[in-house]
């Protein structure tokens, strides 16, 4: 009998795996509301000349998901945006999605799914935790890899085909600094996560920084994702006279550490920039909030934003458009729509290359946080500015570093930028 | 102190929960006998479902809480109480397995409802947010209200284990589940309470956590890790000690916080704390406290293999394809290497757990040691290539030889416990660290070789890796070291008393598999460009998802480990944004339904039969195991039923003077079969070396001078002297608990005598080990039958020469040498004939009658080169004629080879005709010794024994006995106590403490 029910029992478990791995297989990947789609289809069908397919690798899915899920709601909103408003010279416009699921083999494959693609004819990168092996398989290819962002100095900025629109590492890190100077800190504490050295990576950096901004560094504390309690690293901090600490570890621990340091009496900042600047850290009551963003402020009010805030309500209603990834995505993107805004009627991957060669000092009006300009058979510089911010009672607003210039064309207001470089 | 107090407070809120999970785990261990590696798995699952109630559907937080732990958590219970009872007669490694599929199916279905990253749970814990002051820090009512809970649960379960029947019947059915049920409660209701009491502390455990963790899969399963701490704490077994373990680690987290927090490479400590304790706790805990509840396991599945031509055709099949891969893979091609990487992985884990029966929750580590070495021996020190990935390879061995140290003193669910805490230890506290992944988010650059940069070049370099790992394995099962590995596997007391160093194999075994890992390791790396702490595959996680797939895979070695290629490549074609979490779910379901049925289906009779046509050639078979890992054809010659006494002396002789040269060494071997007189085992050097040592060693036979040995406050033998001279047969008799199986074990090592000696000819073996013993030239049966129910007969009794060669030399472990092997084979026969075998030579040890398995034991002692044969009720099970003809061997064994043998019996005609001198035993101590003429007349003997019509002795043949063993002329009833342990050490278990 014994065996009878453990047979019936391994069919049933055979079922239900069979079952569930359909389920697996098919994925979800939602837009937006029906109808806003439904015209976004329309106007693609009505677009008679060939379809422009762009590819975008992010981790939709895996433990870094959070941070680059939005730019996959926001890319579609931005197809559907853009075919409802004529394609890119009249070619209706696809994006296809890879997940890399922030797995280096996944990556891997799924960048040479692209590169193996002919109709891919160019690469946007949301997939931060992967650009390492993602970089390697595509240096030196025929495909243009445009933004979105990322973060190693060894990719942006120093190979031929990879086209930066974001700042990297370093100015990041900077920007810790300088938003805490910004924001009148003298104090400032890092604390990392003690799991992953990546957290602790801008430690070398520190000191030049504390030295260039003038802003000094009273402790550096390694915390446990997992830790049931913050308490000790609070008081320490508290003891240093803090008035500026950075968090260097996820946002949901992070949230958690803000709690615990609220309630011990803190009440300076805390920094978070890039990709850290999520709904999880937004959402602590009364939080405070200082850092950089290298992804335009989606807090703007300025035309091209509101454009954007709007496309994404309208066509991806649950992408969140209010991180780094969602607007920095958006700008890639639209700097290819540029790119490619007078091409022929094949378009091939050599047209990307050709316009994307073809824009000078351009910023995509102030979304880009520092003019580009790309030439032919130089490797594609660097980006140093991105946006200082400050967020407090609920509401964002930009703070550039006082006695600084626009990095951009935008000289006041939200899309003002920042650069920060360190000297040599 | 004021300082300290806001981190005692924290620390005693958490360690409160972690107390609470290990009560929980404490009780279901110590009733039902299985270790819940899912304990912290139905955690995450009552606080999935308690967030989905609070949260998703806004139900309010008690009638959630209510819902989650006093609903979901008794149900849960029920569940486990099932399971448990499946898995309860299943081998160690399938009680893990069963156990931890339940952490991957967990963690697979709340990922794909909720994500992989971890959700902050608003606090819903009376007080909210609100705290008061003390000491100059505010501290939190949600410390305070999650200590409150827990102090009053234990509490209450402490006063109900105390003062309650069914806290009374918990503990009975520890130590005699029949007796329970003979006073008419049922074991299985008590199981049934313990598992739903259990479960629901884990339930609780999870919804109390939820405010201060939030809500993380990975996290919670391994809460039972953390509490895993305070049970080792608590001794596995108390309940008020696990509960104070867990504050006492908990707080002593936190505490550890306040000053490390601004010490960088420290910063790993406090988080690592529990497993640090773990790990020390289990090293230093007594090893009577390390042994399992029960012990009867059903018999595993026999290892048969394939002939050899049959094996290299399938190797030539499979391989056919894997080269055809670059031509169909594409972008995929990734994933194909990858898998091939996890084929190295599997074969590396496997040859440690299915081959020696070591579970290993670590492997990951390995590999990422494995990594990080090679990217900084080829990149930072430009090795070339290949050097570099042998050279760092080879750096992992000594990390394999470090967790092969609590692998000689633990095993099965222990040892996969402390490599568990091993392998979590190193990933918090080293991975974070510059030195290993380096601080940078890319990880180490892990280049590929130059002559293999491309995709397709380097997938076949690591396919070129998989043939030669596979051919490697098949060579290690082929050799020694693959038959004492077998051995050792599933007896590893007798493997010892034969001659061979568990330790030394314990150490080998780990450490090939800790080079083959770190192989692995690097092959993944370099497949993939990096090593990084984010990949996946480095994560001690990994390490439990890695063992789950090698119980799941089918077929035999080197094939199970294809498997993992398999596994590997599914992302590749199912890419849905859930696969990986769906397929640790598949992976958790299935490892629990395989374990309960105790492993993966076998292959068909028929199909394993064709496959043997397939392979034979022509002539007899003989078994496998005597000296080569396939079966081989010999001459259709009778075999000699004895040896001629020149060749045998010889041979003796070769072996003794290997008995004798390691005689200098001494170990602390293998676990004891029953509890020991002493907490510790000291490393003792023996003082003589000697060659030819071994022959002159048993001249004067085996005696024990002033022997006592106690067991707590029992003293089980107490100032025994007796001497078994070689030529002649002694016999050693008395009643049940009389300590004759204790004076056996105390002079082969497997106790330690409190007082007196035990000497061999004129070698004062006292502190020896058991192999050293062994090799001196003492063999022995047990009590309670120690065989490799697996193997064969012939593979059985070929250790009997086996393991003393292998003896405690690496290379001697690793390799026969082909004279070597022929002694064995020839040694095998003989047993095999003079024992009447022969016919069952190639039938599973575990299919056997008692009887039979008896004649192995002792065939096994035959092959042996001993010159003293400790033999313990050999003939219980044995009918009149097999009795019969079994004392015409004894009889003939002393006379042709010279040897002594010391008998227990309780067969007093077998007793009174062969032995030439008779040691009685009462109560632990000698009651009388002489002829057996004089022993038949004491009238002392005859009072505490023998009774009234043991006058007469009785002739040959003449053994009639009633159903109860009794004899129709009233001769004491024969006692079938081959199975009971002496009373001595049934006290001693149940002196074990109890909830």
């Amino acid at each position: 009998m014994f065996k009878t029910r453990t047979m019936r029992g391994t069919a049933m478990v055979a079922a239900a795996a069979a079952l569930a791995v359909a389920v697996a297989a098919c994925g979800s990947d939602g837009k937006g509301n029906d109808d806003a789609t439904g015209k976004a289809t329309q106007a693609k069908a009505a677009l008679t000349k060939s379809e422009i397919r762009l590819g975008l690798l992010a981790a939709t899915t895996g433990a870094t998901s959070s941070a680059d899920v939005p730019a996959v709601g926001v890319a579609n909103a931005w197809a559907d945006w853009v075919n409802v408003n004529g394609g890119i010279n009249g070619h209706p416009v696809t994006i296809v999605v890879k997940d890399t699921k922030g797995d280096i083999a996944t990556g891997t494959a799924a960048a040479k799914a692209f590169l193996d693609d002919p109709s891919i004819l160019s690469i946007t990168s949301a997939s931060s935790n992967t650009e390492p092996a993602i970089a390697t398989t595509l240096k030196g290819k025929d495909i243009a890899v445009v933004g979105a962002y990322g973060y190693q100095p060894t990719i942006w900025g120093a190979q031929e085909n990879v086209f930066p629109l974001t700042a990297p590492a370093v100015p990041n890190i900077l920007a810790q600094f300088a938003s805490a100077k910004a924001n009148g800190a003298k104090n400032w504490a890092v604390a990392s996560c003690v799991e992953t050295a990546a957290c602790k990576q801008a430690s070398v950096f520190y000191g030049p920084a504390s030295k260039l901004f003038d802003v000094k560094v009273v402790g550096s504390y390694d915390v446990a994702v997992s830790a049931p309690s913050y308490t000790a690293e609070c008081l320490k901090m508290i003891n240093t006279k803090t008035d500026f600490l950075q968090l260097s570890f996820p946002p949901a621990a992070a949230a958690r550490l803000i709690d615990d340091c609220d309630s011990q009496g803190y009440k300076g900042l805390y920094g978070a920039s890039g990709g850290a600047v999520t709904k999880a850290l937004l959402d602590v009551d009364g939080v405070r909030l200082s850092g950089g963003v290298q992804g335009f402020p989606w807090w703007s009010t300025a035309k091209p934003v509101t454009d954007y805030r709007q496309a994404v309500e309208t066509y991806s209603k649950g992408a969140d458009p209010q991180t780094a990834a969602s607007t920095s995505t958006w700008a890639a993107l639209q700097t290819i729509r540029a790119a490619l805004a007078h091409v022929g009627d094949k378009p091939a991957r050599a047209d990307v290359f050709t316009g994307l060669y073809g824009l000078k000092n351009f910023d995509l009006g102030g979304l880009l946080a520092q003019p580009v300009t790309f030439t032919k058979g130089k490797i594609p510089a660097g980006i140093d500015c991105l946006w200082l911010y400050k967020y407090e009672n609920g509401k964002f607003t930009t703070t550039p570093l006082a006695g600084t210039k626009s990095g951009n064309s935008v000289t006041s207001g939200d899309l003002q930028s920042t650069c920060l470089k360190l000297q040599a | 102190m004021n300082d300290l107090l806001p981190f005692v407070v924290s620390g005693i809120a958490i360690g409160a929960v972690y107390g609470l999970t290990g009560t929980g785990l404490v009780l279901t261990y110590k009733t039902s006998g299985i270790f819940n590696f899912g304990h912290g798995a139905l955690a995450t699952a009552a606080a999935y479902l308690f967030y989905w109630l609070h949260v998703d559907q806004k139900v309010g937080w008690e009638i959630s809480a209510v819902i989650a732990v006093l609903v979901a958590g008794p149900l849960m219970g029920l569940g486990m109480e099932l399971v448990s009872r499946r898995l309860a007669p299943q081998r160690n490694a399938m009680k893990i397995v069963g156990t931890i599929g339940l952490i991957l199916l967990v963690q697979g279905l709340g990922t794909i409802k909720y994500g992989p990253d971890s959700i902050n749970v608003p606090n819903f814990l009376p007080g909210g947010s609100h705290g008061f002051e003390l000491g100059g820090t505010h501290v939190r009512y949600k410390y305070v209200f999650v200590a409150a809970i827990a102090v009053v649960l234990v509490a209450a379960l402490y006063a109900l284990f105390r003062f309650t029947r069914i806290g009374l019947a918990m503990r009975a059915v520890v130590d005699d589940p029949a007796l329970l049920d003979l006073l008419g409660t049922n074991p299985a209701r008590v199981r049934r309470a313990a598992w739903i009491t259990g479960s629901t502390l884990a339930a609780l455990s999870g919804v109390l956590v939820l405010p201060l963790v939030g809500l993380e899969p990975i996290f919670l399963t391994f809460l039972v890790v953390e509490a895993l701490g305070a049970a080792a704490f608590g001794g596995f077994s108390n309940i008020p000690l696990t509960f104070l373990g867990g504050i006492v680690i908990g707080v002593g987290s936190d505490i550890t916080k306040n000053y490390v927090v601004d010490v960088t490479w420290l910063g790993g400590l406090p988080p690592s704390l529990p497993f640090v304790a773990l790990f020390v706790i289990l090293l230093v805990l007594p090893r009577r406290r390390l042994l399992p509840p029960t012990r009867h396991e059903v018999r595993p599945r026999l290892q048969r293999h394939a002939p050899a031509r049959v094996r290299a055709g399938t190797g030539a099949l499979v391989l056919v394809p894997l080269l055809l891969v670059p031509t169909f893979a594409g972008s995929d091609l990734t994933f194909y290497t990858v898998g091939l990487t996890q084929v190295v992985m599997l074969l590396s884990l496997g040859l440690l757990v299915r081959t020696s029966g070591q579970v290993s929750l670590c492997h990951s580590a390995f590999a990422a040691i494995g990594a990080v070495v090679f990217s900084q021996f080829a990149v930072d020190h430009h090795l070339p290539w290949l050097l570099a990935a042998l050279l760092a390879a080879l750096v992992v061995v000594p990390v394999g030889a470090l967790l092969a140290l609590p692998a000689i003193r633990l095993s099965g669910l222990f040892l996969a416990l402390a490599t568990l805490a091993f392998g979590i230890m190193i990933e918090r506290l080293f991975y974070a660290q510059g030195f290993m992944f380096t601080p940078t988010g890319s990880g180490r650059t892990m280049p590929r070789p130059s002559f293999a940069s491309g995709d397709n070049a380097y997938y076949y370099l690591v396919l070129g890796f998989v043939v030669v790992v596979s051919l490697l394995m098949v060579a290690v099962h082929q050799a020694r070291l693959g038959r004492v590995l077998r051995g050792m596997s599933e007896s590893p007391v007798a493997v010892s008393t034969l001659g061979q160093s568990t330790k030394v194999t314990r150490m080998i075994v780990f450490c090939i598999s800790a080079f083959v890992a770190g192989l692995s390791g690097i092959l993944y790396g370099t497949t993939v460009g990096s090593a990084s702490t984010t990949d996946v595959h480095f994560s001690s996680f990994n390490s439990v998802v890695l063992l789950a797939i090698l119980a799941l895979a089918p077929f035999g070695e080197p094939w199970y480990a294809l498997f993992a290629g398999l596994v590997a490549i599914i992302p590749a074609y199912i890419p849905g944004s859930n696969t990986p979490y769906v397929l640790n779910a598949i992976f958790g379901i299935s490892a629990v339904a395989v374990a309960m049925q105790g492993g993966t289906p076998g292959m068909p009779p028929r199909l394993r039969a064709a496959l043997e046509r397939l392979g034979q050639p022509r002539g007899r078979l003989v078994p496998a195991a005597a000296g080569a890992g396939s079966a081989v054809t010999v001459p259709v010659a009778p075999v000699p039923a004895t040896e001629p006494r020149a060749e045998s002396r010889a041979t003796d002789a070769g072996a003794a003077e290997t008995a004798g040269s390691d005689i200098t060494a001494s170990e602390p071997e293998a676990e004891a079969s029953e509890p020991e007189a002493t907490a510790s085992e000291p490393e003792a050097e023996a003082t003589e070396t000697a060659t030819g040592a071994g022959r002159s060693a048993g001249d004067r036979g085996l005696r024990v001078e002033d022997l006592t040995v106690r067991f707590g406050g029992l003293v089980a033998v107490r100032d025994l002297t007796l001497l078994a001279p070689p030529g002649q047969i002694t016999g050693l008799i008395g009643p049940n608990g009389a300590g004759k199986t204790t004076t056996f074990n105390a002079c082969t090592g497997l106790n330690r005598p409190t007082s007196g000696r035990v000497l061999f000819g004129e070698r004062d073996i006292s502190h020896a080990s058991q192999a050293t013993r062994g090799r001196a030239g003492i063999g022995r049966t047990f009590q309670i039958m120690e065989l490799a129910e697996s193997l064969t007969v012939a593979e059985n009794v070929a250790l009997g020469r086996e393991c003393g060669l292998a003896g405690a030399g690496v290379l001697s472990q690793l390799l026969a040498r082909p004279t070597e092997a022929r002694d064995t084979a020839t040694a095998t026969a003989a047993a095999l004939e003079l024992c009447g075998i022969t016919d069952i030579a190639d039938r599973q040890v575990g299919g056997l009658s008692t009887g039979q398995r008896r004649l192995v034991e002792l065939a096994r002692c035959l092959a042996g080169p001993f010159t003293m044969l400790l033999l313990d009720e050999p003939s219980s099970g044995l009918d009149r004629t097999e009795t019969e003809a079994f004392a015409e061997v004894l009889e003939r064994v002393v006379a042709d080879r010279g040897i002594g043998i010391l008998l227990v019996e309780h067969d007093m005609a077998l007793v009174m005709r062969i032995c030439r001198y008779i040691y009685v035993l009462d109560f632990g101590e000698l009651l009388f010794e002489g002829d057996p003429g004089a022993v038949r007349a004491s009238e002392r003997v005859r009072t505490a024994y023998l009774g009234a019509g043991a006058e007469q002795s009785a002739p040959a043949g003449s053994s009639d006995t009633g159903p109860d063993g009794s004899r129709p002329d009233g001769d004491p009833p024969l006692v079938a106590a081959a199975a009971e342990p002496e009373p001595a050490v049934a006290q001693a278990t149940s002196a074990r403490e109890t909830p």
